[in-house]
């Protein structure tokens, strides 16, 4: 019974501190599991010792070290699934965030290609006047918003179009997915990629270029 | 008979008695007390409150994470804050782990040792052999089925992203050509563009037919910068065909994984693969999922 105490509070005080360490309740919870590990090798050992018929000790450490095995590769499976099911959730969420991004800055610099080039040949608008004739109140620096939404009506992107420098035969636009989540310090906790989906794309009379930031 | 007692003093057993519980009848009895509260945990919605009295905490652990997940779908910041589940998963551990098999693995040998000495048991022990053993029963009893079930479960899981994955990074693809070839369309020939005409577009293999996104002389696949090594794409298959009178541009793009329909046949001569084709104008643009 002493035994049993002090590895439930061992077991316990693994759980609590590997959780304020981490905040990830998977690794808590395999802290934990690494202490009912040693306790149950203990404790098979313990309850098959002699005078305890050697014919059941074979067959309890069987079923033990079977169940055992059986419950470490479900757990170990579940800790890979849902972890890289976190991952891809929030991948997918960054593929959704440029797409829509690549969507908006490509659509708007479209617009300002093919007036561009099809202005009449006496005009002497250069790429940045067509640009701001084509989108009113767009000086560098200033910053449009366009919001998306899920069949449902919920929002699910705010692309936010940045206008970082308008010259003559280039515009740069930045783009930047408001929606996403922004504490990178949660990022950083839960051991992954930091900051929000940002492109930029440059639009010159020869085309767009269209980068990644992050 | 000479049976060693604890004390290392040896015990004389008048008449060896018969094994008093038949293991495997023990373990069948297990799985179907795990069963049943399997069963009752997935029926009863409400009884997930009662985690701590012993279903698998690694799976309710497994949840947090995934919810966290979903969280950061959402744009939403996760709690990271200790909450009542994080103490019930804790019980579950406790309980599940290590007091339960404690209870049922002692008792069981009381039991075993009073029966071959011919001693009836305390009702104590009975008592705790019962409840230790239905505590673990969910874990131990079902264990080889829990993890059959679970290794099935993330096999299919990954087939299933993978394919899903592949579609999704050549359509997001596509979407990248059709922007590049809406753009080229506009721009003139003298600057290297189309001046209006998509038969105008080359490819640096010079082969429309079977292309990779590194021929067109752009920045790279969408997807392989996003997914990087979580999910590694193999290289696509591209196809350009324009109409006849050069109005309309069609990209058909041909992944390397099995699609829905095993007996789809790619425009590449290959079958079942995951196909999504773009209908390209000079203001539209279409995608439609073929496989």
């Amino acid at each position: 019974m002493r035994l049993l105490t002090i590895f439930c509070m061992l077991a316990a005080v693994m759980y609590v501190g590997a959780f304020f360490m981490t905040r990830d309740p998977e690794v808590a919870v395999n802290a934990a599991g690494a202490v009912a590990l040693i306790y149950l090798v203990v404790l098979v050992t313990t309850a098959t010792k002699p005078p305890f018929p050697k014919k059941f000790r074979v067959w309890i450490m069987a079923v033990a070290f079977v169940s055992i095995a059986c419950v470490a590769t479900s757990w170990l499976t579940q800790f890979y699934q849902s972890h890289w099911q976190r991952t891809m959730l929030l991948t997918i969420r960054n593929t959704i965030s440029h797409n829509w991004m690549a969507d908006t800055l490509t659509t708007r610099s479209l617009q300002t290609l093919e007036a561009y080039h099809n202005r009449p040949q006496s005009s002497k608008e250069s790429l940045a006047d067509v640009f701001h004739r084509l989108n009113p109140g767009s000086s560098p620096g200033t910053t449009v918003m366009d919001t998306f939404f899920s069949d449902e009506g919920r929002k699910i992107v705010e692309a936010l179009t940045h206008v970082e420098s308008a010259a003559d035969s280039e515009v740069v636009l930045l783009g930047r997915d408001e929606l996403s989540p922004k504490q990178d310090s949660i990022f950083a906790v839960l051991g992954m990629k930091v900051g929000k989906p940002v492109a930029r794309l440059r639009l010159t009379a020869r085309g767009v270029k269209y980068e990644f930031e992050n | 008979m000479n049976l060693k007692t604890e004390n290392g003093k040896p015990q004389e057993v008048v008449e060896m008695a018969k094994p008093p519980v038949k293991l495997w009848v023990l373990w069948l009895v297990l799985v179907f007390v795990g069963t049943l509260y399997w069963f009752a945990f997935v029926k009863w919605e409400y009884l997930a409150e009662l985690r701590g009295l012993g279903v698998a905490p690694w799976l309710g652990a497994a949840g947090m994470v995934i919810r966290q997940g979903v969280n950061l779908f959402s744009g939403e910041i996760p709690d990271l804050s200790w909450q009542a589940a994080h103490l019930w998963t804790l019980l579950s551990v406790l309980i599940t782990l290590l007091i339960a098999p404690a209870l049922f693995l002692l008792n069981l040998r009381q039991l075993i040792l009073d029966r071959l000495r011919n001693s009836a048991s305390a009702k104590r022990t009975i008592t705790g052999f019962i409840v230790g053993g239905v505590l673990c029963s969910p874990i131990f009893g079902m264990a080889p089925f829990i993890a059959v079930r679970q290794v099935e479960v993330y096999q299919s899981m990954h087939r299933g992203q993978t394919s899903q994955a592949n579609r999704d990074a050549v359509t997001a693809d596509l979407h990248q050509l059709a922007y590049k070839a809406r753009v080229f369309y506009f721009v003139p020939t003298n600057l290297g563009g189309g001046g209006h005409r998509w038969k105008n577009i080359q490819v640096v293999s010079g082969n429309t037919r079977d292309f990779s996104l590194d021929d067109l002389h752009y920045t790279g696949p969408i997807l392989g910068k996003i997914w990087g090594d979580l999910m590694p794409q193999s290289p696509s298959k591209f196809i350009l065909e324009t109409t006849k009178d050069d109005t309309v541009l069609t990209i058909s793009g041909i992944g390397k994984q099995m699609g829905n329909d095993v007996k789809f046949a790619n425009k590449d001569s290959q079958v079942g693969r995951v196909q999504v084709t773009v209908t390209v104008t000079p203001h539209t643009q279409k995608t439609q999922e073929d496989n």
